[in-house]
């Protein structure tokens, strides 16, 4: 029998009235909810995966992973979004104001103390001890009231000193050791639109750690190891009159340089010598191989301390809390130790090698990883000098940190409370004002004191 | 004449039925959210919570004591009248260039069009891109040509940055002014231009006397909705500059975003919109009075 489209007559053969349509609509519609409800429910949750590791490579790992995690787990399905890391706190800002956070997400770890005392996040202790606690560097795994909310997945070393070295021969200069000789080489090596070096000069938080490297290179820790304040002093000051005297050899556009753009300067051949990450490497092997070639890595120029201190801190993964939206926590938690253990651990730190430093040693002394991509071959120097994190501090571990005999030591205290200054960007805002606005270092620094109690004192009252 | 309409009770119920999707759509995207605004900017609330302690007025006691705030309101007036400003005059001009006969008049009026269909982002990466201070375009020609010895900063000098924003945001938005005057324009009859002509009337006084009365209450529309746009604009400035070098480009929405996104000040960001709210009527109210006033002239 064919179906027909007519409109239905009632019993009496008159035409439905008004109310009689509307109660078959309202029907319908209830079934429909009614059939589709069990189909729902069956459904399994998905596991929401927010990350910024947006290399192409990258991505295809994540996605093969994904797909071989599924396989082996019928019912848990992986949705996958990866941001730039410009935008990503904001986006985790408005999730969790939302209550809709992924369950595993991207967490830098001057955030975490914040997050995790908030009740944001879950404990994720069983999965480092599965792992391994003594696989990591004890500093980037520092507890929060007794627990691990977040887990390392590479160690971001962003000051690692590369240098053109054919430049540098056709100028006739060689690789600067001190402040001095690097304010020097920049200058020589600025001519025209080719610039001897580059540093961000954006608020953001990439310009507050280059600053910070520059300060700890003078002597300075924002913190001492009481956790007091103690920013400033003639350590800062130096650090900021180092900058304004290297800026005359940037390109005039590091105002609004994010992360990327630093290895974009360097990529355009325009730049001379860079202190940045392993990206600057993976990403030039990837588009330009002849760059590698004339490319060198070479110690950081010392600070009046003695020693050129990089920053190396962990990148982090971290699981949602059910307060904030996380659903399925359990399943998450099989999904996290899955890609950052085993063959995924390799694979995945050799999407951008030498950039993704494996924060376990088991991987990092896995022999592929050691052998390192085609692109590099023979280029040991590159990679050892990005895996290579002496004398680097970063936020968290800086307090009461020290110079001592041409080494950096470290306190062992972990700070909770640097966080709310770098959010802030209160470093970045500093020295934007003495390079920017002609202001005085001295004066920016006070300014940047009474910013930095101000970001302390909130963040201490909770 | 027409039969008059008889509305019987259950129709009447059947109409408000009918309605209470769209006025439930609006009242979720439109009224609950100004209602949230309201609400959050009396509120101190802590990231990841809905709501929080009543501060009264506090946040706004706090945001005119803040020297960030008055140095985005005067930037906010600066972007708006620059750029409405700039897209009214420019926009009029190309819209009375178009509205002549010339060989490929379509061609030049598809090209002048093309900036406005462009998406945001498209736009501010091109300009970022031409603006670039190691491989941009302009800095390239401007040093070739030997008119600079090193690149201008045109987006990251605290000095230049707001004029090359209202630049590119007048190269963007332009073109829909464009539009409206045009469209205006070619529904003006012919023969009073002739008439007017045959009576002596030079191009001035065709302009003052038949042009302008035509297109003024279109003109006066189109610019109330450039400044209402123009006012809460965010995409645009805060793609090319993100507010700055240091504030040079922050205006009151790329404000609400800094301290609602990066501050985690809901509150504070909340007081800032109802000032933008305040403002936009403010700016609305000398708008409507000459839209009225042309209105009863016609």
């Amino acid at each position: 029998m064919n179906a027909t489209f007519e409109p239905a007559a009632t019993a009496s053969g008159a035409k439905p009235s008004r109310r009689s349509v509307i109660k078959g609509l309202a029907g319908a519609a209830v079934g429909a909810v009614a059939l589709a409800a069990p189909r729902i429910a069956r459904a399994a949750e998905p596991i929401r995966f927010l990350h910024d590791e947006t290399d192409p490579p990258t991505i295809e790992f994540f996605n093969k992973a994904i797909a071989a995690f599924e396989a082996d787990n019928p019912g848990l399905k992986i949705e996958m979004e990866a941001v730039g890391s410009a935008g990503r706190l904001q986006k985790v800002t408005a999730m969790l104001n939302a209550h809709t956070m992924p369950e595993i997400f991207k967490i830098l770890p001057e955030e975490r103390f914040s997050f995790g005392r908030q009740g944001f996040l879950e404990p994720l202790d069983d999965v480092i001890n599965a792992i391994g606690v003594d696989q990591y560097p004890d500093r980037m795994i520092a507890p929060i009231d007794g627990k691990r909310y977040s887990i390392p997945y590479t160690i971001g070393h962003s000051s690692v000193f590369w240098y053109r070295q054919d430049l540098l021969e056709a100028a006739g200069v060689e690789l600067p050791r001190t402040w001095d000789e690097y304010i020097a080489t920049a200058a020589k090596l600025t001519t025209g639109d080719q610039f001897g070096t580059v540093f961000p000069a954006n608020k953001n938080r990439v310009t507050s750690l280059f600053f910070s490297q520059y300060y700890w290179s003078a002597g300075g820790t924002y913190f001492d190891k009481d956790l007091n304040l103690v920013f400033g002093g003639d350590a800062a000051v130096a650090a900021l009159d180092f900058q304004k005297r290297l800026f005359a050899s940037v390109p005039p556009g590091v105002v609004n340089y994010v992360n990327n753009d630093l290895v974009n300067a360097y990529l355009t051949e325009k730049v001379a010598l860079v202190s940045w990450a392993g990206r600057l490497v993976s990403t030039a092997a990837a588009n330009k191989p002849d760059l590698v070639t004339r490319t060198r890595a070479g110690k950081r120029p010392a600070g009046p301390a003695g020693v050129g201190v990089g920053f190396a801190n962990p990148n982090n993964l971290a699981l949602a809390s059910e307060a904030v939206g996380a659903r399925n926590v359990g399943a998450a938690k099989e999904f996290l130790q899955y890609i950052l253990t085993g063959d995924r651990a390799v694979d995945f730190a050799l999407t951008a090698y030498p950039h993704l430093i494996p924060p376990t040693a088991a991987v990092r002394s896995d022999p592929r990883l050691l052998a390192g991509t085609p692109a590099l071959a023979g280029r040991n120097d590159l990679a050892e000098a990005s895996f290579d994190i002496s004398d680097t501090l970063d936020f968290e571990s800086e307090a009461g940190a020290k110079i001592e005999g041409g080494k950096v030591e470290l306190s062992g205290v972990t700070n909770p409370y640097i966080g709310a200054i770098i959010a802030k960007d209160i470093p970045a805002q500093i020295v934007q004002q003495v390079l920017l606005q002609d202001k005085a270092p001295a004066d920016a620094v006070a300014w940047g004191q009474a910013q930095m109690e101000s970001a302390l004192a909130a963040a201490r009252k909770g | 004449m027409a039969e008059p309409v008889t509305v019987y009770p259950g129709d009447r119920r059947f109409a408000y039925l009918a309605l209470a999707p769209s006025v439930a759509l609006v009242l979720m995207l439109i009224a609950v959210p100004t209602v949230a605004i309201f609400a959050l900017a009396v509120q101190d609330v802590p990231l990841g919570r809905y709501s929080g302690d009543f501060v009264g007025l506090a946040n706004f006691r706090r945001l005119f004591a803040d020297a960030d705030f008055y140095a985005a309101l005067g930037n906010t007036f600066i972007w708006i009248g620059g750029s409405v400003g700039l897209e009214m005059l420019f926009g009029t001009g190309l819209a009375l260039l178009l509205n002549q006969r010339f060989p490929l008049r379509w061609l030049a009026r598809t090209i002048l069009l093309a900036p406005y269909l462009l998406p945001t982002i498209v736009a501010v990466l091109v300009w970022r891109y031409m603006f670039d201070d190691i491989v941009g375009i302009v800095n390239h020609i401007a040093i070739s040509a030997g008119l600079v010895a090193r690149p201008i900063q045109w987006l990251t000098s605290p000095r230049v940055a707001l004029l090359s924003v209202i630049l590119i945001g007048v190269w963007k938005f332009t073109p829909f002014v464009v539009i409206a005057i045009l469209g205006i324009l070619q529904s003006i009859p012919g023969e009073q231009y002739d008439a007017a002509k045959l009576d002596g009337a030079g191009p001035v006084r065709r302009f003052v006397t038949i042009t302008l009365p035509h297109i003024l209450p279109v003109f006066v529309l189109t610019a109330l909705l450039r400044t209402i746009w123009t006012a809460h604009k965010f995409d645009l400035i805060y793609l090319l500059t993100g507010g700055g070098p240091i504030n040079a480009t922050t205006t009151l929405p790329v404000l609400v975003y800094v301290r609602g996104f990066h501050d985690f000040d809901a509150g504070g960001a909340s007081a800032i919109a109802l000032v933008i709210l305040l403002l936009i009527a403010l700016l609305l109210v000398p708008y409507l009075l000459i839209h009225r006033w042309s209105e009863a002239r016609q």
